[in-house]
């Protein structure tokens, strides 16, 4: 059987030992409470994570903050229901994003990622973003990935986005039903092609 | 037996059946074969891991849809997270939230695979007849195209690039835009509305929430199909014990878990299980128009262009599609964050997606990807990116640039870590400035095919032209992990005549 002992990250024993150095005589991680109990993360993974959360949805106009759509807690119910082993290697990536040690040795920064104030916060993801090392774009990625989806998936997110969300098709379908309880012929193939019961999306002028 | 669809509140204590067949998975290719079998009579058992949802409980809210109905919650990827991976899991498989565009196999292919891969007199026109009418499968009207998909017709034609309208699976269609969601109007003639019904009601049974683990293999039989009851938001199975005992089985799991599944049992078929793994890699650009596009709203899939799909034998061809932009995905698809994340999306009524999927396993070294275990049995695609590939995406990036710029957008941009963005035709050659390939753009994937190419030749084939496991007597596979290669259009329509044909051959095994 191939067992591949690859993971997520590839991070490997190194990765792991500077984590568990990561915290010695260095800034701490700063953290955060969570506004309900935590199912996947424990305190620490949550608060890097919703650290995170506040940079990629900072708010500002008509977009509410992280916080304020409880992304990070959004996260944390979905990885409770994903597969330990994926939830173990992101923990591991959020400890080392946040990792002070980590943090000196390559970009000469003795502090934790939670410690920084907003606009070197900015700067370290980005730097993450445009790492040489994939090891780096890969946390971003995978963390900016779970924490765009969880904000924008939000529907107090919508307004801001111009989305109007979805049209209310369980009314129509209540009342298509309820015709056909009455005898009315349930859509069939004789109205397939024709278009007159579509409503086309609004073409609106100008438009491709 | 009378047939039903039963799920984690019926099974709550540990089964041992038997049955004449037992199927892997109930989509494309798992549910096309079941209704054909039970059709002839014969018992039927389906297992599906995930859950079986009806249009009642499509909210079209994709924070309920994706976690519910795709593989790891919607946040699959590649070993190396640089390819987004989408595929469905619930009763109906990836059908349940595909867009619904069905081509049947084009020729080109056919004939490369038996050329290359033996596979002789495949005649699967008979079988494309069955299941288009059964599926309703017909060309959705122009007229009908929302404005995200008429970018293709309209800078295709100002360029002189070929195009055309999609044929779509639907009946009833309200032209929603909803497909990756759940269709709310039972529009889409997804599994779990056609082939599964016809299957339960000629006595098929359907286990949902039941996640198979391994085939218990002895000598040259699969002797049980064991698996075990998972609850819609667990993260491991936690319920009854599941055993079928079935005269014949069928691994009809999809690529990427199909072969994880193989490989579980200990079926390797000589390493060659989980190689060539091809996944139509996608790259992708937007394009802001003044008018609204309404990109959300809409069939999300009406119209397509095939101008690059064949490039010459020495390049790796694409096709083009528009992409429905509802936003989370969107959102996941974008590369940046914050302020300018913010920017990007506040446009999404004004934005155009296009998609070029590139055509990979044609070239003679083009073997794609593998899929092997990670330590906890799930699977992992390790999918490198080689100088073929990167140059179909550099090609494919700038054709949609094109068509975008053609069609009169405002702006257009690539989807790169820092997306370049381009007004004008002269602007074009700044591509060349960007570099291509894994963590330098968005990647993505909607369709997973090979892993057990089917083949003529033994040594390089896990199933035969019959679709039968290589040295295990009982055992097929029928799903899209048997295609030898990526097939150049969109994959549903090949694997559910590809399950037509193998209904004659699994009942000739029983
Ligand atoms: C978002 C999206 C859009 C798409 N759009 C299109 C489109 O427009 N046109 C098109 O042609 N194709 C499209 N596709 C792809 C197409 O739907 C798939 O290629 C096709 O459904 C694959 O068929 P399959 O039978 O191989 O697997 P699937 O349909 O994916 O079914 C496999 C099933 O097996 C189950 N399974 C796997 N392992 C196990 C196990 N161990 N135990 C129990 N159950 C298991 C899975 O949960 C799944 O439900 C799209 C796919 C996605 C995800
Ligand atoms: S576009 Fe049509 S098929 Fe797709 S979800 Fe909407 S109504 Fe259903």
């Amino acid at each position: 059987m191939a067992l591949s002992r690859r993971t997520f990250l590839g991070l490997g024993v190194a990765g792991a030992a500077v984590i568990a150095l990561g915290g010695i005589g260095l800034r701490p991680t700063i953290l955060r409470a969570a506004s309900k109990p935590l199912v996947a993360l424990d305190e620490r993974t949550f608060s890097v994570l919703a650290a995170f959360a506040e940079r990629v949805a900072p708010g500002g106009g008509a977009f509410p903050v992280a916080s304020g759509v409880h992304v990070a807690e959004k996260v944390d119910a979905l990885l409770a229901t994903c597969a330990p082993g994926m939830v173990a290697e992101l923990k591991q990536a959020l400890l080392l994003f946040d990792n002070a040690l980590a943090g000196l040795f390559l970009d000469g920064r003795p502090s934790t990622f939670t410690s920084c104030d907003a606009a070197t916060q900015d700067a370290i993801i980005d730097s993450w973003k445009n790492s040489r090392l994939d090891l780096r774009r890969r946390v971003y990625k995978g963390l900016r990935g779970l924490c765009a989806g969880a904000y924008y998936g939000s529907p107090e997110v919508y307004a801001a986005i111009g989305y109007p969300g979805p049209p209310d098709y369980r009314s129509l379908m209540a009342q298509r039903d309820a015709a056909v309880a009455e005898g009315a012929a349930a859509p069939g193939p004789e109205n397939d092609t024709d278009t007159e019961h579509i409503e086309a999306p609004a073409a609106p002028a100008g438009a491709p | 037996m009378s047939g039903a669809i039963l799920g984690h509140t019926d099974l709550t204590t540990d089964v041992d059946w038997t049955c004449d067949v037992c199927i892997v998975g109930s989509g494309a290719g798992g549910a096309v074969l079941a209704a054909g079998l039970a059709a002839k009579g014969l018992d039927v058992i389906v297992v599906e891991e995930g859950h079986h949802f009806t249009r009642k409980d499509f909210t079209l809210q994709e924070s309920d849809a994706l976690p519910a109905m795709y593989q790891e919650r919607a946040t699959r990827a590649s070993a190396d997270v640089a390819i987004t991976v989408l595929q469905g899991r619930s009763v109906g498989g990836s059908t349940t939230v595909n867009w619904t565009t069905c081509f049947r196999t084009p020729q080109r292919i056919l004939d490369h695979w038996a050329k290359v891969h033996g596979i002789e007199g495949l005649d699967l026109d008979p079988h494309f007849d069955a299941v288009e009418a059964r599926l309703n499968i017909q060309e959705w009207p122009a007229a009908a195209a929302n404005a995200n998909n008429r970018v293709i017709s309209d800078g295709c034609g100002k360029l002189g690039w070929e195009w055309k309208s999609l044929k779509r699976n639907v009946r009833g269609c309200a032209n929603s835009g909803y497909c990756s969601v759940g269709c709310p109007v039972d529009g889409k003639q997804a599994m779990g509305i056609t082939y599964l019904q016809d299957a339960v009601a000629a006595g098929a049974r359907v286990l949902s929430n039941v996640r198979v683990e391994r085939f218990e293999v002895e000598g040259k039989r699969v002797v049980a199909v064991r698996g075990r009851v998972m609850t819609p938001a667990a993260a491991e199975p936690d319920g009854a014990q599941i055993v079928i005992r079935p005269k014949v089985a069928v691994n009809s799991g999809g690529a990427l878990n199909g072969p994880a599944l193989l490989l579980r049992s200990g079926l390797d078929a000589g390493g060659l299980v989980g190689r060539r793994t091809f996944i139509h890699p996608v790259v992708a650009t937007l394009a802001r128009y003044e008018a609204a596009v309404n990109p959300f709203w809409g069939a999300p899939q009406s119209i397509g262009s095939h101008q690059f799909f064949d490039r010459g034998d020495d390049k790796v061809g694409y096709f083009l599609e528009a992409a429905p932009l509802l936003p989370m995905l969107t959102a996941v698809a974008f590369p940046m964050f914050g302020a300018e994340l913010n920017q990007a999306m506040g446009e999404l009524p004004h934005l155009n997606a296009l998609l070029a999927l590139s055509v990979d396993g044609l070239l003679p070294e083009d073997d794609g990807g593998t899929v092997t275990l990670r330590a906890d049995g799930r699977p992992s695609l390790d999918y490198p990116i080689r100088p073929f590939l990167k140059e179909s995406f550099r090609h494919g990036t700038e054709s949609m640039l094109k068509i975008q710029l053609a069609s009169g957008c405002a702006e257009a941009t690539t989807a790169h870590v820092s997306p370049l963005r381009v007004k004008s035709l002269d602007e074009l050659s700044k591509l060349d400035e960007r570099e291509y390939g894994a963590h330098r753009h968005a990647i993505f994937t909607a369709h997973q095919m090979g892993g057990c190419a089917m083949g003529k030749d033994p040594s390089k084939s896990v199933v035969d032209l019959e679709h039968r496991f290589r040295g295990v007597d009982n055992l097929f596979v029928v799903d899209g992990s048997v295609l030898p290669t990526s097939l150049g259009v969109n994959p549903s329509e090949t694997i559910y005549g590809l399950a037509h044909r193998a209904v004659e051959l699994v009942a000739a095994a029983v």
